[in-house]
């Protein structure tokens, strides 16, 4: 009697995307990666820390840099990235965090990671524990 | 080796975009040493193109230029133009030259963008 063969099958897999922490001082680095064809150009890629509501995303802080483009004959996958500079003017929260190339007209954006980016208080001064880790005569 | 037409240089864009006009010119030297009527054809992949002049009546050590033109295809092309004598009878081919032309892109775009990561630095 032979074996049963079970068809194989793909079910769906769910990746968690890890929460960072920043706070004010720190800076976050987003790496896109984008999809190119035609000539070459200089597009802006940008990205934002901000909270997604009913009208859209509510911008928090930003960045953007020039991103030059060689001549792709075909469709040609790339990689690049953005700093965001984490300043006092953010407050304390869970925040998304979205990019896109271009301008005004954007001509690519990015799915909205929600929830991603945990921004923490610079509190006071604080320490935390203390333990004698050496001790030799001098 | 030419023994007349001796076909110096072919000037043509090293890309060009679709159904844009390429001009190719072609630099021939009359090698001999009396008048000659010099010719120059070519082809873009198979398809022959059109010259600007026919035949022309070259002095010894002179150097005319054949203007010819295509509309650059979908793809890449190589060109191939021959130079031609007239030997009093009959064209006769005399020398060869060979350039590619490769498609540029005429417009621009991005089809997609993804975070892939992002990290505290």
């Amino acid at each position: 009697m032979g074996a049963v063969i079970i068809p194989s099958e793909f079910g769906i897999i769910f990746l968690p995307l890890a929460n960072v922490q920043v706070k004010a001082g720190d800076k976050l680095r987003i790496t896109c990666q984008y999809t190119h064809r035609g000539k070459a150009e200089s597009q802006p890629l940008y990205a934002a820390i901000g909270k997604t509501g009913w009208t859209g995303f509510d911008e928090v802080l930003h960045a953007s840099k020039t991103l030059s483009v060689p001549e792709d004959a075909s469709w040609q996958s790339r990689e690049d990235y953005v700093d965001i500079a984490i300043t006092t003017s953010i407050s304390a929260g869970v925040y998304d965090l979205y990019a896109k190339i271009g301008g005004t007209f954007p001509k690519v954006i990015s799915p909205t990671l929600q929830d991603v980016v945990e921004v923490t208080e610079v509190g006071n001064s604080d320490f935390g524990e203390i333990s004698i880790t050496d001790y030799a005569k001098v | 080796m030419a023994k007349y037409a001796d076909i110096i240089k072919v000037e043509a864009p090293s890309s060009a975009i679709e159904g844009t006009t390429v001009i190719v010119d072609v630099s021939v030297k009359n090698i001999g040493t009396s008048d000659e009527n010099l010719a120059v054809t070519a082809v873009f992949d198979s398809t022959s193109f059109p010259f600007q002049f026919d035949y022309l009546l070259v002095s010894p050590g002179q150097t005319v230029i054949f203007r010819g033109w295509f509309t650059m295809p979908s793809k890449n092309v190589g060109i191939t133009a021959w130079s031609w004598y007239w030997d009093g009878s009959d064209w006769v081919q005399d020398d060869r030259y060979e350039k590619q032309i490769s498609l540029s892109q005429a417009t621009s775009e991005f089809g997609s963008i993804e975070i892939l990561r992002y990290e505290r630095r």
